[in-house]
This record gives structure tokens, sequence and C-alpha cells, in this order.
């Protein structure tokens, strides 16, 4: 608890806003690893696996009303398209937001979503609970809907399950070759670097709005954390928290290296409160080693600051943040995350301590996120839930076809 | 009993009457739930898994090799179990430093007892000693002492003031070693007491920690510093630094499965491994204040430790790698069931647990799942007397049987949300699927079928089995009510008015299913045939949630918003109880137990309240027919269904004088006593015999021998006092007096005259109910024959008093100019609760029936006399009058009436239900009618 105290301390003082940096990797084939999409070895480009691979979550304030907050989980890259995954949910699989209100790590709610088989159309049922259900009270059971309608939740909020653009931007396959052998130099130069995801590439999301009173622990402590879990038959898939952790920290980076060991599966089947424990002692050692940061220091500059920082594995985020039209300004990642947060270009920076400080890729969603934020010529654009952007017609158009560029 | 320092007990008067002689106000007691943040401290490798003790929670727990968790509460929190041992005897033996006391649990049975020892003895450590006794240390008395396996305690060594013995092991030598901390002196004993004392050269202080290793030598460790001693059994020492954090302490030190030594940092958040050469070969680091304390070496070939620091208990392999269980504090019970034998069983939904309260006792088992966030909701005793249950998190369907063995059972449709929990009339258990719009079903051998409801978003919520063989169960979410038969053919009834959420539902003694709506705050009925009725709760937006049928015929709920407890009639007549509930408990399930008493889960409050709720005996159901003049004197005994129990001819052969009935159970045995009392002809004389045996419980000649004009009888509870009181009366000749017999001895406590003219003649009649509604029976007396119809009701609580108080004014039941009295009988005919009186024409008149509202009379001090019926129980054109009693015969809690032929008009016995005479006042369809003596019409008395 006084951990995640202390970070907001260190948050308060706005180093972030400039200096953070963020992180991604990738590799092999077909695919990349993104914020987390392919973060481990069991999520190959197959329907199987891959259905269960959490792309990113999102946790913002409801743009136009400051009483939500929103979370987005979005699942499965490139769904109907070349990520060779369908464009529905798996009813097989449990989909988790899990939320972490005490700052013990420890997640004291957690909605959870389920889906039916899809009928003809490719429609599913599905179903919000809140567990534990005591405290979700009188039935647990928060909405019932059909997935790609925005439905409504008991006690207040929406709720939206579909497929949807990814509004995630990122030079995956530049990274990808980087990170690969550390042989290869990155960021790719403006022009040769792609963003791996778009600008028209598709996702599935699960898009939550709900009073933010619903998850705070006590009216004044508007301080929660997010992560989301995907499961299965009651075992850990694949978890997230912040963007890029798996994929940059967790060995083995560069992915030739496996002096550590193989541990992306271990820690996509890790509990946040387990994460000092299991994980720290790897990721100073590859903060150190990889990405040059010397081992003791003040935050930002060491590595033991940083793994203190970035574990246990949980989204933070101040509730009473207010949702602004600046996605470079400090109201966002690290403080929660807004889909226009150039993550990437943040966790880079702060991991290289400035040595990388872009992937030369920034966000090209334009309209598609309906955030209220100004376009270029400033005029604002829409509000309107659930936010991210309706999906890329064709599913198996070029925006999620491979190879990526 | 329960624990007292943690139950409250709060007696509540309920303004409910009890259609019976027996009146008995609902009392509330409380059981609260071990609440306490889980700290675990000792562990050791048992039977079953891994023991160890929680000082945080007071309990005893198991971790098995699947992870199943299972905790045994200590009676009393402040316990503090500290060290823990297997026993020579296979049980598990711990200290009990906050009390004093050695405990031991059964590993087979989970029966703990607890040894005390002497007043600040504070035990510590405990070892299993080579004589079979287990040794224990003990600070606060300096002393080495030793229990046997029965419990026997002895001192067998008092060491010097302040030595502060801690740690204790069994050596290589059958000697006993331990660590002194207050005196830095390592110890040995011999198991008949001989002592040795090794003082430390660095005056360090040696903690908990001491074992034996596997190299022969006595290993222990430092409480203040990063030290670890080795000690030959001949006392050469030797010491070992220069790892971890200087400061940080030893905290415990264990063989390791690999030839090594293992041990805790406690405040360094490390294990670590020593070999025998005293090298540290590996240190790990532990979850941050997690503050490792005891650890074990377990047959798995991993090594445990505690974690007192973050509740949890952490397996770790000689690799390294670690794998923790979480300890949950207990907390939210939300539903509960009851097996035959009283015990109760509960899920809670937050802990993710399922606990089982044993009543008598107040032990409690809790048994963590081992997927987290089950959340355990609905839970009922199966058909195969296991107990089955519904988790509403993991989509499963979980099976303990009563020893706590658990088994899971995978719903197909992941997302089912299985929520409530029913046994069918097909032997299957059947739940519902709130998350899946389905409704399912499983055999006791797991096998689940799954049947759709139609609509999404149904949400089926509260699931029970119907007197049609069909499962009924609540929609939540499209307000209806389902109906599914065991081939799982699906009808859906609307319930009227929108968002009404129907929740909970349970068949209620009136063959239809009663459901409580949350939102609407309303309880629902619905009939069979899918009628709906709706009852607004007193207290708007209440919450009503769930609902379970009581013995005493009502429906009773639990108000979650209010934090009331309600019950409802099967009239539809409802009242509130919110005195002896914790504030803001959090009310949710409720169950009956086998006794009759309710089960309530408080959710917020974690705790199990048992209401007593009032039963009405058997005595209400049974009808006494005893002959009117001309005969030989004789009763008859009838069961509700009219089959003969047993007969009687009471006052031997030769009285033809007509025998008076009552039946209550004086006694206490539950079996309905017998009353009779002579007609005319003979001294006056009362007999009251045992339902069950038929032997004499008392007989009386209550009147003076010289009057021989017969008597009348009552029964019932009338001093409150549990047990069946006596009330007579004299027949034509005597005065109107009363004479009132304490059930408890058979000792005459008042007597007064009922009718306000001591000169009249006529006699007197009487009945009891508790007309008021203070809980207590009132008595009514009627005017015997030659008087008016007069009534006159006293309040109960006065009735033993020179003068006791009447309830309000007297009044004629019938026309004022007959002169034939009137005979009585009371009950609650309306579901108010007050008992009205029920007037049946004298002899010489008509078979006339009225019901007056006991409400009515009392609240207008007996001005408005309002006839909640009023017909004629017989041919309207014999004048025999009616003889009247009022009996429960359907247990639904409303007064039914069973009436028998007046004088010379046959021995015709008819039963009216209640619901029927409210439902059809001027004309209610009779229930049954038969000849209770085929060859006599002399008319004849029920009771």
């Amino acid at each position: 608890m006084n951990r995640i105290r202390r970070y907001q301390k260190i948050l308060g003082l706005a180093v972030f806003s400039t200096a953070m940096a963020l992180v991604i990797v990738t590799l092999s084939r077909e695919s990349t690893e993104a914020a987390d999409h392919r973060d481990g070895p069991i999520f190959s480009n197959t329907p199987a696996n891959g259905r269960a691979d959490i792309n990113d979550i999102y946790l913002f304030q409801a743009p136009g009303n400051n009483n939500n907050t929103v979370m987005i989980l979005t699942v499965s890259p490139f769904p109907g398209g070349g990520g060779g995954t369908p464009a529905t949910f798996d009813q097989s699989l449990t989909y988790d937001f899990k939320v972490d209100n005490t700052g013990d790590a420890v997640e004291d709610l957690t909605f959870r979503v389920t889906f039916s088989a899809p009928n003809a159309q490719g429609v599913q049922r599905y179903t919000l609970r809140g567990l534990p259900s005591s405290k979700f009270r009188p039935t647990g059971i928060l909405a019932t809907g059909s997935t790609g309608a925005n439905v409504p939740i008991r006690g207040g909020g929406l709720i939206r399950a579909a497929i949807q653009d990814d509004p995630f931007f990122f030079d995956g396959t530049g990274f990808g070759q980087f990170i690969a052998a550390g042989a290869v130099a990155f960021p790719r130069a403006p022009g040769t670097a792609k963003n791996f995801f778009g600008p028209d590439a598709n996702t599935l999301a699960i898009t939550i709005e709900i009073p933010t009173s619903k998850l705070r622990s006590a009216p004044g402590n508007p301080n929660i954390g997010l992560y989301a879990t995907t499961s299965k038959n009651g075992v850990l898939m694949d978890r997230m928290g912040r963007p890029a952790i798996n994929t940059t920290l967790v060995p083995p980076v560069p992915r030739n290296n496996l002096t550590l060991g193989s541990r992306q599966t271990a820690f996509n089947k890790g509990l946040p409160r387990n994460d000092k424990r299991d994980f720290r002692a790897n990721m100073i050692t590859i903060l150190n080693t990889v990405y040059g940061r010397p081992i003791n220091g003040p935050f930002p500059t060491s590595a033991t600051s940083l793994a203190d920082f970035l574990l246990p594995d949980i989204l933070t985020f101040n509730t009473s943040t207010a949702f602004t039209t600046n996605a470079s300004d400090a109201n966002g990642f690290p403080n929660g995350r807004r889909m226009r947060d150039d993550v990437i270009d943040l966790e880079l920076n702060l991991l290289t301590g400035g040595g990388i400080t872009t992937d030369n890729v920034g966000d090209d969603n334009g309209d598609r996120i309906s955030d209220g934020t100004l376009r270029s010529n400033g005029s604002a654009r829409p509000i309107a839930f659930p936010y991210i952007g309706p999906p890329n017609l064709p599913l198996n158009g070029a925006g999620n076809s491979f190879p990526r560029p | 009993m329960f624990r007292s320092k943690r139950t409250k007990t709060v007696r509540t008067r309920l303004s409910v009457e009890i259609l019976d002689s027996r009146i008995v106000p609902a009392v509330i007691t409380e059981s609260a739930l071990a609440s306490a943040v889980p700290a675990p401290q000792g562990i050791v490798d048992g039977p079953g898994g891994v023991w160890y003790t929680d000082s945080g929670a007071a309990k005893i727990g198991r971790i098995d090799s699947n992870g199943m968790v299972t905790e045994f509460a200590l009676s009393d929190p402040l316990a503090d179990p500290r060290g823990i041992a297997v026993g020579s005897d296979g049980a598990l033996w711990f200290t009990l430093f906050g009390i004093d006391a050695i405990g031991r649990l059964d590993p087979a049975n989970g029966l703990i007892s607890q040894f005390s020892l002497t007043t600040g003895t504070a035990p510590t450590e405990i070892a299993s000693g080579p004589d079979g006794r287990l040794w224990y240390t003990g600070q606060g008395t300096d002393e080495i002492g030793a229990i046997t396996t029965s419990g026997v305690a002895t001192t067998i060594a008092t060491l010097s003031p302040g030595d502060l013995p801690f740690g204790i092991t069994t050596g290589p030598d059958d000697r006993l070693w331990f660590t002194q901390f207050g005196s830095s002196e390592v110890g040995a004993i011999t198991t008949d007491g001989t002592l040795s004392e090794f003082s430390l050269v660095d005056l360090l202080e040696p903690g908990a920690a001491i074992t034996t290793g596997p190299d022969g030598n006595i290993w222990f460790g430092s409480a203040t510093s990063a030290f670890i001693g080795r000690i030959t059994p001949a006392g050469t020492l030797t010491e070992f630094t220069g790892f971890g954090v200087p400061e940080s302490t030893v905290t415990d030190i264990v063989a390791g499965p690999d030839g090594a030594l293992w041990f805790t940092q406690g405040d360094g958040d490390r294990v670590g491994r020593i070999a025998t050469d005293g090298t540290v070969t590996n240190e790990f680091d532990t979850t941050d204040v997690g503050a490792p304390a005891a650890i074990a070496s377990a047959s798995d070939g991993n090594l445990y430790f505690t974690e007192p620091g973050t509740a949890s208990v952490t397996q770790i392999a000689t690799t390294g790698e670690q794998l923790t269980t979480q300890l949950v504090a207990s907390s939210g019970p939300t539903d509960v069931t009851a097996t035959n034998d009283g015990t109760v069983w509960y899920t809670q939904a937050d802990a993710n647990k399922i606990g089982r309260l044993t009543p008598v006792s107040g032990a409690v088992i809790e048994y963590s799942l081992s997927v987290p966030l089950s959340d355990p909701r609905g839970i009922t005793v199966g058909p195969d007397g296991n107990i089955w249950f519904a988790e509403f998190g993991s989509d499963r369907i979980g099976r303990f049987t009563p020893a706590g063995v658990l088994t899971e059972f995978d719903i197909p449709t992941v997302g089912a949300g299985p929520i409530e929990i029913v046994t069918g009339p097909d032997g299957a258990l059947w739940f519902t699927q709130s998350a899946a719009d389905q409704i399912g079903r499983i055999d006791t051998t797991g096998t689940i079928t799954e049947f759709a409801v139609p609509g999404i978003g149904s949400i089926p919520f509260g699931i029970a089995s119907g007197s049609d063989g069909r499962l009924w169960f609540t929609q939540n979410g499209s307000d209806q009510i389902g109906a599914i038969t065991p081939a799982g053919v699906v009808t859906e009834f609307e319930v009227p008015g929108a968002s009404s959420e129907p929740m909970g539902i349970a068949p209620g003694p009136d063959g239809a299913l009663w459901f409580t709506q949350f939102a609407s705050s309303q309880i629902g009925r619905i009939s069979t045939d899918g009628t709906v009725s709706e009852f607004a709760t007193l207290t708007a937006d209440a919450g009503p949630r769930e609902i379970v049928a009581a013995i005493d015929g009502r429906l009773w709920f639990t108000l979650e918003t209010i934090n009331a407890l309600g019950q409802i009639n099967v009239m539809g007549v409802a009242s509130e109880i919110t005195d002896g509930l914790t504030e803001s408990a959090g009310l949710s399930g409720i169950a009956a137990l086998p006794t009759g008493s309710l089960v309530v889960a408080e959710t917020t409050a974690n705790q199990i309240a048992n209401v007593f709720v009032g039963s009405p005996i058997d005595a209400a159901s049974t009808i006494a027919v005893g002959t009117d003049r001309g005969t030989v004197g004789t009763v008859r005994v009838f069961a509700a269904d009219q089959t003969e129990l047993y007969n009687l001819m009471p006052f031997g052969p030769n009285f033809l004088g007509g025998v008076r009935t009552a039946q209550a159970d004086f006694n206490g045995d539950s079996v309905a006593d017998l009353v009779v009392g002579t007609g005319p002809g003979i001294t006056t004389r009362v007999i009251v015999f045992d339902g069950a045996t038929r032997t004499i419980l008392f007989d009386v000649m209550p009147f003076e021998p010289s009057f021989t004009g017969g008597v009348y009888v009552s029964a019932g509870d009338i001093t409150g006092d549990g047990a069946a009181d006596l009330v007579v009366s004299p027949d034509e000749g005597g005065g109107p007096r009363v004479d009132i017999y304490t059930g408890a001895g058979f000792a005459r406590i008042g007597t007064f005259f009922g009718i306000a003219d001591p000169n009249f003649r006529g006699g007197a009649r009487t009945a009891m109910g508790d007309m008021n509604g203070d809980g207590r029976k009132d008595l009514g007396v009627a005017a015997g024959f030659g008087g008016g119809p007069r009534v006159a009701v006293f309040d109960g609580t006065t009735i033993t008093t020179a003068d006791p108080i009447r309830l309000f004014n007297d009044f004629f039941a019938f026309e004022q100019t007959l002169r034939n009295g009137t005979y009585i009988a009371m009950g609650d005919l309306d579901g108010d609760g007050l008992a009205e009186l029920f007037m049946g024409g004298g002899p010489g008149g008509g078979p006339r029936v009225t019901v007056f509202s006991a409400a009515n009379l009392v609240s207008s001090g007996g001005a408005t006399q309002t006839p909640l019926a009023n017909f004629f129980a017989g041919d309207p054109n014999t004048r025999g009058g009616i003889r009247l009693a009022v009996k429960n015969l359907d247990g639904d809690g409303i007064a039914d009436l069973v009436v028998g032929s007046g004088a010379g008009s046959g021995s015709a016995v008819t039963g009216y239900l209640g619901v029927l005479i409210a439902a059809n006042a001027a004309a209610p369809p009779p229930e049954f009618t038969f000849d209770a003596y085929s060859d006599f019409t002399g008319g004849v008395f029920v009771g």
C-alpha cells in the first residue's frame, strides 16, 4: 500500500509527463509484440490461444462526464483478419477487469465478462458480473446483453463488447527487429517506421463506463489500480497492467538471450502481489544489461528504482484526474492511460534513460476515437461512448493483413 | 453454546399469535464468525497436509496437497496459538499463548480440546518428545513442561527467572533442547528432568529457532541478528554469521529435504539455506513485509513457511521457487442451509469460503475454495446428505461431504453464473444460471444438464421446488416467475409492474410459491396455476431478499435495505422485526433448521443469526371428540386426517353424563395431552391424560362434592411459562366461576367470577387466545346455559390476580334475548396476529358461528363488533347449538375450526379451514365432516 502511495508522490513531481517512456517488443515472423500483444510464447497466431491474448488496457475519466470512469480491455489482435483468430470472443474464456482500490496489489473488485457462442450472425450474448458479489448487491449481475450494442449497467453506466478499431500505435516491426537480438538499430527512421496497428487494424474490445464512486474504496480515496486477465478453466492465460511490461522487461530480453530463462508465460500467469518477489531481480538485470540503467541510484535513473516503480504490474490511476484534450499532458499515462497517450514513446524514454525517445510513430487515430479532443484545425471531435473507434471493414482488409509494414 | 464474547443475545417478543397452547417469544441469537486478519505463525507437516497456527484469526489451519485450506476456529479469539507439533497420538498439538493452555485438534473430526496450564505460563513452542508427551516452553513461568496425550500437564523444570525459554526441539540424544531468549543459553533436558544449560559466547539472544540438523547436531538462530549457532550433543558450540542483513533475525530453522538446513529471516523477508558446514548457500527474497516466521519441511519435498505480515503460507522448493497460499479473513456469509443434525453450512461470497457451524458447540470449520473469486452463493442439503452450492464466480457447482471432502463440477456453459440451488422432485439438484439465462440440473453423481430460459437478461435467480412437481424460479431481470418440469419444459408468468426484481422464492404451506420482489419491495405469491398476488412490505423500499417457510405456517424473509426480518402469513398479513439484529447486518440468506428455528446470514456483520420461531405443537391439529349425555362417556381422539389415534372412557363405563374435552401439551413432550371434564350427573371431575401414554397427569374434583352440574374445560399456556395450563368452569347450576391451574405442578393459581353476576347459575365456558397482541394468551369467558350470549375477555397477564382486568367491555355475541349462553373458541382468522373470538350458538339455538375481529374489539373497547364470518355450521334447523374448537389443521398459521353437533343433533364433526372461512364468510365449504359416533346422536363436544 505504501508502495502505491510512494509512486503517486513521485508522479506528482511531473517527472514523468515528459520523461516517461515505454516499451515494446517484438519479434517473430508474422506477428509483433506490442503493448501486451503477443507477449509470450503461448500467444502465437493461432485461433486457440491468440484469442486469450490481451492487447491493451485503457483507464481514464469519461470525456464529458467527470463522475464516470472508463475501462477498456482490448484482446485478440487482428480478429477476423490476418491474425488467425475469429472476430468473436472466445466463449471458453473469462475476461476480468481487476480493480485494486486499497493499494495492496490485490484486487478488491473484479468485473467479469463471459460470452455465449456466436449465433449465425456472429452476435454473442454476454454477461457482466461484479465479484465478489457481496460487493455488488443484490444480485452480482451488472449487465446482460449482446455484442455490438451498448448495454446499460445496473446502477449506472454502459458496457459494450464488440470488434473495434485498435487504437494502439507503435512501430512493432521495427521494435521486433530490435529486440530479437539487440543487433538492429531502433527506432527506424521517420517514414520507414510504421504503425503496426493501424491506422486501420482491429481488435476485440470490452468497454466499461461506470460511476467512479463504484470503483473507489471510499469517497475520499480517488486512487485505484487496474489490471486485466484472461483465464480458462480457472487458469490464468494472460494479464496486463501497464503497457509493454512483459514484452520489454521479462526474460528473455533480447529474445536470443536465455541466460535468465524464458519467463514470459510465468509472468502472464503471475499475480501482481507476487511481482516484486518473482520478477524484480530479473527486471533489474535487464534494465541494467539491456537498457543500460545503473543498478542503484535515484528514480528514474536506476534499474532498481525503475523496477520498484513498475512492479507490481498494475495501471494506477487517480480517478479525480480530469480527461483533458491534450494527449501529451500529465493527466494521462502513467496516470491511467488514454487511447491517444503515446505510451511507447514515454516508456522507451524511461527505460533507456532518454536513449530512445520515440519510435517515430504517433497517434494516427484521428476521428476514430470519439473523445472530444481537438482536430488539427482546432475543432472538437464528438464525444460518444464507447470512445474507441468502429471496426475497419472488411475485417480481412489491408489493415488486418500480414505481413505488416 | 455460542462463544460468549462474540455473541449477542437479544430477546424479542413478537406480536405473533401462535395457534396453540404454547406461546413462545421469538429469540434472535447472533453467532459471530471470526473476522480478524489471519496471521499464521507456527507450521508443521501433519496428517493430510501442512498445518499452521493462526494467531491473528485464532484458528488452526491445514493446507492440503491441492492447495485447499481448511480452518478450524478456536473458541476464544484471544487464544493466540503459536507453536504446533504432531503428537504421538496423531493429533495436532499447539500452544495457546494468550490463554495459557495447550490445544489438541483431532484431524479425523476437527474436534478441538483445550487443556489449561497455570495462569501466566505463556506457552510458546511445542515439540513431540521421545516419551510420547508433548513438551512446551513456558515463557511466562520460565518453565519446561510436558503434557501427555490425555491432557495431563506437568512442569518438568523451572529455570531461573527471566530465562524466557522459547524454541524447543527433540534432540538426537532424546533430550529436549531449547533456547533461552532471556539468558542467552541453550538448554537440554532429559525426559526425567535432568537439565543442562550452555551459554552462548556472544550473548546472542536465541529465539524460537531450534532444530535437530541432519548432521546430528542441534541448530539454532538468534532473535536479534543474522546468526546461526550449532551445538553438538556434547555441548560444543560453533557460530555462523556473515549472511543476510546483519541485524536481521533468524526467525526459525529446520532441516530441509536436501541435507541442509533452511531458515527464515522475518525482518529481512528472506528464506535461506545453510549447509551443515555453516555455509549459507542460498538466500531467497520473499514477499515484502511478509515477515517469514516458522518454517517446516514437508513430505512433498518442499518447505513451507508462514508469513504473518501478508497473511500467507508459502511453499518454497529447494530451487527457491515459491507458491503462496493467501489466507483470507472470514467474512460475508451469503446463504445458509442446515443439515438434519442441525449443523449450519454457509457460503462466504466475499471470502471465497464455505463454513460449517455446529450451533450447539459453536464449533466452526471453514473451507477455502481453491479458485479465487469462486464466489459461492446458494447452498442446500442434497438428497444424498451432501452440501451442494453454486459458485457464482467460477461457474461450477460444489459439493462437500459432511466430513468436508470437496468436489467441484464444471458447468458446461462458461459464464453460467450459478446463483441458487435446490433439490428437485427427481432427486437431482436444480440451480439457476443467472448470467446465462439457463436452468441447470445436476444429479448427485455430478452430471449436468442445462435448459434455456427464453430471453436475454432474464437473470434466473431464486429457485424452489413446487407442490406441482415443477421447479419454480424468479427471473430477476425480466420480472417473471418461471416454472420448469423435470423434463425441462419452461413456462413463464409475468409479475405485474415493471422493475420488481423478484429474488428469493420458497414453497408456502398453502401449496403456492412465495417470492420476494427486491425493487418493488413486495412479497409475491404465485399459485401453481400461475395466479399472482402481491403484498407490499410494511416499510417501503425494504429490500426483501430471501424467503423461507417456517413451522409457524408463515413465510419469513430478509429485508436487506431496512435491516429487518419480515414475516407474512398465507392471508398476506405481514409484520417486521428489527429488535435483536445488529445494525446494518446485511441480511441475506435465510433457512429453516430441523428444529423449526431459522438461520439468517448477515453478510456485513459477518454473523449467523439464529431466530427461534415459536412452533405450534402437534396438539393443535388433533381433535378430541367427547360424547354428550345419554351414552357411556367416551372420548375419541383423531388426527387432522380424521384417523383415530386412541379412545378412552375416562370416567368409567357407568358414567352417562357427557364428556367435555380440551387438548394441550402439559408435559412438554410435544404431544397433545387430553383434558376431560364431566358433564352433569356426578361430582365434578377433571382428568388430564398424557397424550402419548394415556397415563394420568392430573386428576381433580374441582368444585364442592355436592355440585353435580358438570364442568367445561379449556387448556393452553396462559401463564407464558411454556407449559399448558388448565382452566375449569362450572356448567349449569354453578356460578360463573373460573379456576386456573398451572400446568407446572397443577396448583390452582387463580379463581374469579368470569361473568359479572356471581348469582348467575348458568355456569361458564372458556377459551384462550392472545387478543391484544402482547404475546400472552388472554382468557375468554362466555355465559353458560340460561344466560344471554354474553362474552367477557380478561387480560391473560392479570388472571391470577384477585381482580382480573377486562380487555374491553363485555358484549353479546348473539341476540341479547337468547337465553342459551354461547360456546366459545379463540384463534387468529385474519392473520393479524390477534386471536379472534369464535362464538357458537348455545343449546336450544341453531348451529350459528360468528367470528369477531379481535383488532376491532380491542381497539374500540368492545364497542365495535365486526363479524369476520357468520354462518351455520350444519343444518340450520337443528336446535342443539354448536360446539367449537380452534385447530391448526393445515399448518398455515391461520385458525381452522372444528365443530361438533349440539345436544341431540347427531355426532357429526366438521372441519373448516381458516383460509376458506375468511374467503367465504357466509358459507365456508367444509374441509371434512364425519360421524364420530355412528350409533349415537345425542351431540358431541370437541376440543
